[in-house]
């Protein structure tokens, strides 16, 4: 083995593939349901932080890390709340009293506010926490590849409708940009748009500006020929709809299967799901509706990444050890991308 | 080949045809260029070449469009991509994706293009256009000369015999358009692609055109023909053309270098023009005291000085992202410098709103547009009567007079890009603003409109409110006069009269300059006059 296999650093930047990195993320997030320990949670949590801070690229979604933190923060101080309003004092040294609201009986007789005890408040603390691991591990992927090359690898079935999000995504700074510039001309007008209806009155010209530039948008792209090659065998439509029908029974099958796990229809319906969505994705593959230039690889990187998630899984169902020591196992293998992935084209600015 | 069998096409809400029965026939691998006022059907003639006229502006179409023996009738853009390319005129709101090589490559995942050519017609493209360097930056970054050539290449890739552009040139400042023109040159003369494009900055472009195609609009028939014979018949014409003129030369010329050779000979027996120094009043309006602004890691501003008198006309000129906007928005207050401080009338502009605020400043940004939120032209002077606290009507005596034509119950958005900026320009100095700031004008305006807005500055000029300009157009500052500040790379690289800062530039110097080099004459009045003086 040659020794700049061996360091990534060293090796020629590029994406990994998008599909790699939700393995990696879901399984992530799968570890931290499992998991009631904190100090597992914490683990992930730092695990991922420093996977995204290492991966991240002056192309992907620059501020996602920065919009993912302020997300997990927001959901911990959000269960303190649920806890302080709602929470019963169940044991612990009480911290602070809170007024009592007593709600009427046909309200369920639920008493508001009241004793908040130590146990309670940690006990929320370390769920929110949990929740938000949760949250950011499963959303980490896509803070790691910008969505146009997750628009790459979809199959053709989903291709248009993954077009339109990313092209939507795209339109989000140029809207924010338009508001805070209409917002500044209403000030140099001599009314500084403060008040709601003032701001409700910029609307309008908002809205022209985003459809104009949609209108520009949609010309370019008729005239460089989108939506030309048409396939006469399978329709573009027929697949969609076998796409959704099969995305449908699949979100069926799932919430039964979550009250009702060993039902013989259930399971029927899961399998028919999945065999409509490989069905499809196999068809759409037939339809040639573009080429894709530079399409992401799926090489032994991507392959070993998966594998990494496939042991995370296995590790946090079957392992019966130590919990710290379970953890950092983990937490190993959570970091494993800093040496199995070459890093993303573009780097950092400064 | 491009065909036009008398063509006749009218929009579906608007009884009005906008152009009627037009025959002519392009000839293949040469420099097309489109010339009118703005809102002359310009922009319909190009769309009518790929068909993006009827097939997606909706519409009637009577004739025939042949390009290259397809006929627009049966054959929507979509299937005429790799015939013709399409370079919209805002290139940055026609990007679908975020990077320079994806972009490039979307053309022709679209047509369904063999992955393994693809890098190789990508590289070529861009070896083109000058863009290797950039392949892997995102386009937002861009300069607006950089997009424009992104725009170009990412339909170059396809290999179209013809390329369509909407005003290449007007958002750029003369180093970025000359470089977007060269790469245009190159197309045709290299590749025999047929380039046909519309602009309004003729004295940037003519001299490229193998043929011109003149639309006077309302409907009045179009000619197609020589440049010579199109500049003569033409209402709108570049300095040189109109010097050309005036002076009874011919053949007429067109370009700087034909119009030397009328100019070489007289040139000893004229007379430098002695600068009249009308020192401005010594009272201080605006003033900058080393203001540094920064955005993330790009300094905008360094360190910059810089005082606005009473009384004076001042252009800020530059290059795209020296920092022209940014010391614009300093002076009004809506750019917060990281150190340094800014006065307007011995006030912190930030901290002046609403009432005070329009009395102080006037600011018409680049899009003048914005400022307009009302429907009809009378609510918008009411809407500054009210926030001025001026008599009832006031407003409307000062847009009459910028505008004397104007029916006051008309849709703003529904006047000519020139109406517009003339609207806006009343509304702002009804209140009497004691600094009127001006962020890139003439962008998109016709000789016609800019001769009016010219005629307004020099009025405003002169009624005691003292004016910042921030513009590429160098044509409009030898006119103006100014005193000129010119910024590079958010410093002060040089200052002075406009006589003397235009003169000695090589990017910046206005055609009369150039055409009487060594003078020192600016505009085609001071031409004709030391002329008629040497007799």
């Amino acid at each position: 083995m040659q020794l700049t296999q061996l360091f990534p650093s060293q090796r020629e930047s590029r994406w990994v593939h998008p599909l790699a990195w939700w393995g990696w993320g879901l399984s992530a997030a799968v570890v931290a349901i499992l998991s009631n320990s904190f100090i597992t949670h914490v683990l992930v949590f730092t695990a991922i932080l420093t996977v995204l801070i290492t991966f991240r690229s002056t192309r992907s979604w620059s501020n996602a890390i920065g919009l993912l933190i302020r997300l997990a923060i927001f959901i911990v101080l959000f269960r303190i709340v649920i806890e302080l309003i709602f929470g019963v004092h169940f044991g612990g040294p009480v911290l602070m009293t809170l007024p009592v609201l007593d709600l009427p009986n046909w309200l369920g007789g639920i008493s508001l506010g009241g004793k908040v005890g130590s146990t309670g408040l940690v006990a929320a603390i370390a769920h929110g926490f949990k929740l938000a691991t949760v949250i950011i591990a499963a959303s980490a992927a896509a803070a790691l590849v910008p969505p146009s090359l997750l628009l790459k690898s979809l199959p053709n079935a989903v291709y248009e409708a993954g077009l339109v999000t990313v092209i939507a995504l795209g339109f989000l700074p140029a809207l924010s940009a338009d508001a805070k510039r209409l917002k500044t001309a209403a000030a140099l007008r001599g009314r500084p748009a403060r008040k709601i209806r003032h701001q409700l009155a910029l609307l309008f010209p908002l809205i022209e500006n985003s459809l104009n530039r949609a209108v520009t948008l949609a010309n370019a792209m008729e005239s460089k020929g989108f939506g030309r090659i048409k396939t006469t065998k399978f329709n573009n439509m027929t697949v969609s709809i076998i796409l959704i029908a099969g995305m449908m029974l699949m979100i069926l099958a799932t919430t039964s299967l979550l009250r009702n796990p060993l039902s013989i229809t259930n399971l029927t319906i899961l399998v028919l799901a999945i065999f409509l969505i490989v069905i499809s994705v196999a068809l759409s593959g037939k339809l040639k509706l573009r080429t894709v230039y530079r399409n992401l690889e799926f090489s032994q990187t991507e392959f070993s990444l998966l594998v990494v998630a496939i042991l995370l899984v296995m590790v946090s169902v079957l392992l019966n050890t130590n919990e710290l020591v379970k953890s950092l196992v983990i937490f190993g293998l959570l970091l494993s991308p800093i040496i199995i992935c070459p890093k993303p084209p573009g780097g950092l600015t400064k | 080949m491009i065909n036009f069998n008398s063509v006749s096409f009218a929009y579906h809400d608007q009884a009005a045809v906008v152009i009627r029965d037009f025959s002519a026939q392009l000839a293949a691998g040469e420099f097309h260029l489109v010339v009118g006022k703005t809102g002359s059907g310009k922009s319909t003639l190009l769309n009518l070449i790929n068909g993006v006229s009827p097939h997606l502006t909706g519409g009637l179409l009577a004739g025939d469009v042949d390009i290259f023996g397809f006929n627009t009738k049966q054959f929507k853009p979509r299937d005429l991509a790799e015939i013709v390319g399409v370079v919209s005129q805002n290139p940055r709101n026609s990007f679908v994706t975020s990077m320079v090589e994806d972009e490039m490559a979307y053309a022709m995942e679209c047509l369904g293009v063999d992955p393994k050519i693809m890098r190789q017609r990508i590289d070529e493209a861009a070896e083109l256009m000058g863009l290797t360097e950039i392949l892997q930056q995102a386009t937002e970054s861009l300069s607006a000369g950089q997009q424009q050539r992104v725009a170009i290449a990412s339909v170059l890739v396809n290999r179209p015999k013809v390329l369509i552009l909407d005003e290449p040139t007007s958002a750029l400042d003369p180093a970025a358009a000359e470089e977007v023109l060269a790469a245009l040159q190159r197309l045709v003369h290299d590749l025999g692609i047929t380039v046909i494009a519309a602009e309004h900055r003729l004295e940037r472009i003519l001299q490229f055109a193998d043929s011109v195609i003149y639309v006077p609009g309302n409907a009045m028939p179009i000619s197609f023909g020589d440049p010579a014979a199109m500049m003569q018949m033409s209402e709108i014409t570049p300095p040189v053309v109109q010097l050309g003129k005036r002076l009874g030369w011919n053949p007429l010329p067109l370009s700087v270098r034909e119009a030397r050779k009328f100019t070489n000979s007289i040139i000893q027996k004229l007379n430098d023009i002695t600068q009249v120094i009308n020192r401005a009043d010594e009272e201080l309006v605006a003033s900058t005291n080393a203001v540094s602004v920064r955005y993330g890691a790009m300094q905008a501003l360094k360190n910059l000085n810089f005082e606005v008198y009473k009384n004076e006309t001042v252009a800020i000129l530059g290059r795209n992202g020296a920092g022209k906007s940014t010391l614009l928005g300093v002076l009004a207050g809506l750019v917060k410098p990281l150190t340094g401080q800014v006065q307007i009338n011995s006030q912190d502009p930030a901290k002046i709103h609403g009432f005070d605020f329009i009395r102080q400043i006037g600011f018409v940004p680049q899009e003048p547009a914005d400022l307009l939120l009302h429907p009809t032209v009378q609510q918008e002077c009411l809407f500054t009567d009210r926030t001025a606290q001026l008599p009832k009507g006031t407003t409307a005596k000062m847009v009459s007079q910028f505008l004397p034509e104007l029916d006051f119950e008309v849709a703003p958005n529904d006047l000519s890009e020139g109406q517009r900026l003339l609207l806006v320009l009343a509304l702002t100095m009804a209140s009497a603003p004691k600094l009127l700031l001006l962020d890139e004008p003439t962008r998109g305006l016709d000789y016609d409109a800019k001769s009016r807005l010219l005629a307004t500055l020099r009025c405003i000029g002169c009624s005691g409110t003292s004016v910042v300009i921030a513009t590429h157009d160098v044509e409009l500052v030898a006119e103006l006069n100014a005193r000129v500040v010119m910024l590079s790379a958010g410093e002060v690289i040089a200052e002075g009269a406009a006589r003397e800062v235009l003169i000695d530039s090589v990017a910046f110097s206005p055609q009369v300059s150039r055409v009487f080099s060594p003078l020192n004459l600016l505009t085609i009045e001071e031409a004709v006059d030391a002329i008629k003086l040497a007799g």
